[in-house]
């Protein structure tokens, strides 16, 4: 098969097209608010999050009579958000850590979402779905669905970018500002809610983490400044989807975990790889120099 | 906010604080008038850091109170606070000009972006500190002494009124030492304000016309040669504070790894 062939295949069959765009559209935005997620070290919260939006799920599952895709968005978006919310009030006012909180709602609410899928018949197959994505089952109304709510997010993201900025980077100097801090950290958590529940189905909640932080994490080594971190990491998550989509058609991988693979193939070559701080060319420069640390 | 023209711009009255439960200052008043230089005293858990919290807005008083001229600390933008510099986190994405930029965040607004008028207000609170050759530097490759100028900077960029620093020159060499002791006094001709929390009562003597010997109560406040005395000085320090006669009198050496003296519990917050 010559390259053109292997690169036209995929996109004589629409389903392929429609995932191919869901991958590009969920890989940026997964990319843009994931540096947020790493340079505040919200891994955890982002990884409680997606998990967090089984029992929504599963409530609409179980209201609906069935699996209706439609009608699940708004249950996980809702529960989302609501769980970024209960986590954020917890850390502030509860005595205790934030990360032992975020831990406990994470493993609740998991539990309560498997409780109430176990009293389902037939649901086993669509939870699937919901823990490892089903990109190539992606409709049009999907797409949609992830173009606006996506769209909305880099367009906040874009308004209040210095006042993310600052609040991330010195949140002393935002008080003194006498910014309203707790706005724009609420409204920061509630972004990445939104964006977790547009990609889900893109590579399902247990692989949502790796979408978050991977790319965003490889553009942090390669830039400067965050908004070229921003730019370079979504340019990553794009070439991780599409690559991945690719690798999935081709050999029959599962789609999302292709795409997260992707991703971290890039990570890995590049924290090697970098000509500067690469872990070989120290290892090289080491070698060359034994009193260089 | 709009200040006062006659009131001071500091006015402290009978101020208590505490921290995590404990008593961090007792009955604190002293006032400083606009342009006004204060170097703040006294051993480790002294509640220097608290003190200033307290000014800036950022930590609330449990009685006493504060006005900056002649208002509440909380509807101010004027006041420019630098922590302690391990509180920010160096490997963020940003460079210097990055940094000082956001000091014109208040004044700009939701929604605004900066424009050439505030572009050009940084570069001349970066030229202000000698840092505009660092301007496009990522904040992790700055000395110790840089990153207190860029903080300056800042304070410039914000167009403060009052600068409150905390140990600013803790960790810095002395060339280091001089240029930020440079970037402070410059801070004077625009009649800036000043508050610095310190550990160098040579320093503290030397470049500030008032100090703030400070025990979680008020030891002392006035010019260097008033509040410095051996009294005082043996009060604020105890044992960790040794007094040495040479030929030009009495020298006083001042041990900055002791905590204070025997009553003085080894405080968290400083």
């Amino acid at each position: 098969m010559s390259v053109a062939e292997w690169i036209v295949a995929p996109l004589r069959y629409p389903f392929m097209v429609r995932a191919l765009i869901a991958a590009v559209l969920v890989g940026g935005l997964s990319a843009i608010i994931g540096s947020y997620v790493v340079l505040r070290s919200m891994a955890f919260l982002g990884d409680a999050v997606a998990h967090a939006v089984l029992p929504g799920i599963a409530a609409g599952y179980l209201v609906a009579g069935g699996y209706d895709r439609r009608r699940l968005f708004w249950w996980a978006l809702g529960t989302a958000v609501a769980v970024a919310l209960g986590i954020e009030a917890i850390g502030r006012k509860a005595r205790i850590k934030e990360d032992t909180a975020i831990g406990i709602v994470f493993a609740g609410t998991f539990a309560l979402g498997i409780a109430l899928i176990s009293t389902v018949r037939g649901f086993a197959v669509d939870l699937v779905h919901v823990l490892f994505g089903n990109v190539l089952g992606v409709s049009n109304g999907d797409l949609v669905l992830i173009g606006a709510f996506g769209g909305a997010v880099l367009l906040l993201v874009l308004l209040f970018y210095k006042e993310f900025l600052v609040v991330s980077f010195d949140p002393t100097l935002a008080v003194t500002l006498r910014l309203p801090t707790a706005f724009y950290r609420v409204l920061l958590l509630v972004l990445v809610a939104v964006s977790v529940v547009v990609s889900l189905q893109t590579v399902g909640l247990g692989l949502m983490l790796a979408m978050l932080i991977t790319p965003a994490t490889t553009a942090y080594l390669l830039t400067r400044r965050l908004p070229q971190m921003m730019a370079v990491g979504a340019a990553l998550g794009v070439l991780s989807g599409i690559l991945g989509l690719y690798l999935s058609f081709h050999f029959g991988f599962a789609s999302g975990a292709a795409i997260v693979l992707v991703a971290i193939g890039l990570f890995l070559s590049v924290l090697v790889g970098h000509p500067r701080s690469g872990l070989l060319s120290r290892a090289l420069r080491r070698a060359r120099d034994p009193r260089q640390r | 906010m709009i200040h006062d023209a006659d009131a001071p711009a500091i006015s402290a009255d009978r101020l208590s604080a505490s921290y995590d439960g404990q008593p961090a200052l007792v009955d604190v008043s002293f006032e400083i008038p606009a342009a006004g230089r204060l170097a703040i005293v006294g051993p480790n858990g002294a509640g220097k850091s608290t003190l200033l919290r307290v000014l800036a807005g950022l930590h609330p008083a449990d009685a006493g109170t504060v006005r900056i001229h002649g208002h509440e600390p909380r509807g101010h933008i004027c006041i420019a606070f630098v922590p302690q510099g391990s509180e920010v986190d160096w490997r963020f994405p940003v460079t210097v000009t990055d940094v000082v930029s956001m000091g014109r965040i208040g004044r700009l607004g939701p929604l605004r972006r900066m424009g050439a008028a505030d572009r050009k207000i940084v570069r001349g609170a970066l030229d202000e500190v000698d840092l505009l050759d660092r301007a496009g530097r990522r904040i992790d490759a700055l000395s110790g002494g840089e990153r207190q100028r860029m903080f300056v900077a800042r304070a410039l960029a914000q167009e403060s009124e009052l600068v409150l620093m905390d140990e600013p020159f803790a960790g810095l060499d002395v060339s280091s030492r001089d240029e930020l002791i440079g970037a402070l006094t410059r801070l004077k001709s625009r009649d800036v304000t000043l508050l610095v929390a310190l550990h160098d009562l040579g320093l503290a003597s030397s470049q500030f016309e008032r100090i703030l010997l400070l025990k979680k109560r008020m030891l002392g406040f006035g010019a260097p040669t008033n509040v410095l005395t051996q009294e005082a000085l043996q009060e604020a320090y105890g044992s960790c504070l040794r007094m040495v006669e040479g030929p030009s009198g009495v020298l006083v050496v001042h041990d900055t790894a002791c905590s204070g003296g025997n009553t003085t519990g080894s405080g968290g917050a400083t």
